[in-house]
């Protein structure tokens, strides 16, 4: 008989409500994402209930089962309580759970996927740019699944672009070349500073980037490409993307 | 031979409505259908009425949404509910659990829901505009917010009270802590901290 239960880390990304007290609970572990059964969870008295929030760093005990592996223990390692304290970063956690969720799909990436996260959600907790954060999470989230956009080379051609390069296309797969403009029209001109920032998302670390200054108009832009073109390879929408447009155009 | 045919279309048909029901899986379904099918029809006819007259007879308070069987709701209806405090939940079973404590003497508003991003659930989908046209109505002097102690429910809180403080109404939210008969030994840091936080003198 092979071993009955095991453990791992992870981080809570999805719950679904079933029955009378239990959950569904997507988990992204290193290894890969895990549906599990947690049981009697939504009760006042449960003990792991606390210890299964939404985007909690957690260790885990599961034991193997029929259909879905079923949640014994859980101790919550990181709770990233400040995400619970602000509305923006609440919204910005939501969009990080959702992206991760949508577009992490086989086990090949899971181990950087699940590092990425635990950046992203380390950075926003305490940044004062959740933008920037978001941008580098999706785009770096992004490479790691292998929808890593074009942004040195032309996406046609594959000369190198410079600062005149100024058409973004999603369907090329990045940025374009003055010279091919005509192979999508329907491109959308972006300014320099836009091109900078995907490409500084891109390359950069998240501590290099999130320090850099940049304009309102520009983050909504980067915003939009990025979220267009994560809908482009996961063929879903992002249901937390209205939250966040929300929740953002009050408070900056 | 197919299911179907095995089945009679009525009996397949039950079968089908049950397993709509939240919970009801395909064999479940099919068991309770087969015990309608043995019952008497006196008992048959009383669950049918049943089912009917919730529907019928049972409509939303157009003050605070709890269910009502008039315009307003039993608890609206009450003259001697204070009016100036409101307790704001996600489902009526929320406003009933509240109830039963006795404790709470003002009115309810009953969501029907929560901001839920990543079910697609916002503002729109829940009856969020409806209390705030309700505190500019009625003069109320604090708003308690009672939604669940998740994630989903301290985003709704937390969206609340934004949009409740421009507005001058004092808003708080229930207490969180330990549960009586619970071992602190297996109580969340997030929970604990919240107690600790949430301490209050002994008498």
């Amino acid at each position: 008989m092979g071993e009955r239960l095991y453990r791992c880390d992870g981080i809570i990304l999805k719950r679904i409500d079933v029955g009378e007290a239990d959950r569904i609970v997507t988990i992204l572990t290193p290894q890969g994402k895990i549906i599990a059964t947690a049981r009697g969870v939504r009760k006042t008295q449960s003990k792991l209930s606390g210890h299964l929030e939404l985007l909690s760093h957690c260790q885990l005990q599961l034991a193997v089962g029929k259909t879905r592996d079923v949640l014994t223990q859980s101790i919550a390692v990181e709770r990233f309580a400040q995400l619970q304290q602000q509305l923006v970063r609440m919204a910005a956690g939501y969009y990080v759970a959702e992206l991760t969720d949508t577009l992490l799909a086989d086990e090949d990436a899971a181990a950087q996927v699940y590092e990425l996260c635990l950046v992203a959600l380390r950075t926003l907790c305490t940044s004062t740019s959740v933008e920037m954060a978001l941008h580098w999470y999706t785009m770096q989230l992004c490479d790691a699944v292998g929808y890593r956009p074009q942004l040195v080379d032309c996406a046609v051609c594959g000369s190198t672009l410079d600062q005149h390069a100024n058409l973004w296309s999603a369907v090329q797969g990045g940025m374009l070349c003055p010279n091919c403009a005509r192979s999508d029209i329907q491109a959308t001109r972006v300014s320099l500073a836009v091109f900078k920032v995907l490409r500084l998302v891109q390359r950069e670390s998240l501590s290099y980037v999130i320090a850099l200054e940049v304009p309102a108009e520009v983050h909504a832009t980067v915003f939009v490409i990025l979220r267009r073109w994560v809908m482009r390879h996961s063929e879903r929408a992002i249901r937390s993307a209205q939250f966040l447009d929300d929740v953002r155009s009050q408070t900056f | 031979m197919s299911d179907s045919s095995l089945l009679l279309e009525p009996v397949a048909r039950l079968i089908e409505e049950l397993g709509r029901l939240p919970g009801i899986g395909p064999k479940s379904a099919s068991r309770l259908a087969f015990f309608i099918l043995r019952a008497p029809e006196s008992k048959v006819t009383m669950l049918a009425d049943a089912l009917l007259a919730v529907k019928h007879q049972v409509r939303q308070c157009i003050r605070c949404h709890y269910i009502s069987d008039q315009e307003y709701c039993a608890v609206c209806r009450n003259p001697v509910r204070q009016t100036g405090t409101i307790c704001v939940v996600e489902d009526p079973l929320d406003a009933l659990a509240i109830e039963r404590t006795g404790s709470f003497k003002g009115s309810y508003h009953v969501l029907h829901g929560r901001i839920a991003p990543l079910e697609g659930m916002g503002r729109e989908d829940i009856f969020f505009d409806d209390l705030l046209e309700r505190i500019g109505a009625e003069s109320i002097r604090e708003v308690i917010v009672a939604t669940n102690p998740n994630l989903e429910g301290e985003a709704t809180a937390a969206y609340l009270q934004r949009e409740l403080s421009p507005l001058g109404t004092r808003v708080t939210r229930l207490a969180r802590g330990l549960p009586t008969g619970g071992d602190l030994e297996w109580a969340d840091t997030h929970t604990l901290t919240s107690a600790l936080e949430g301490r209050r003198e002994l008498f």
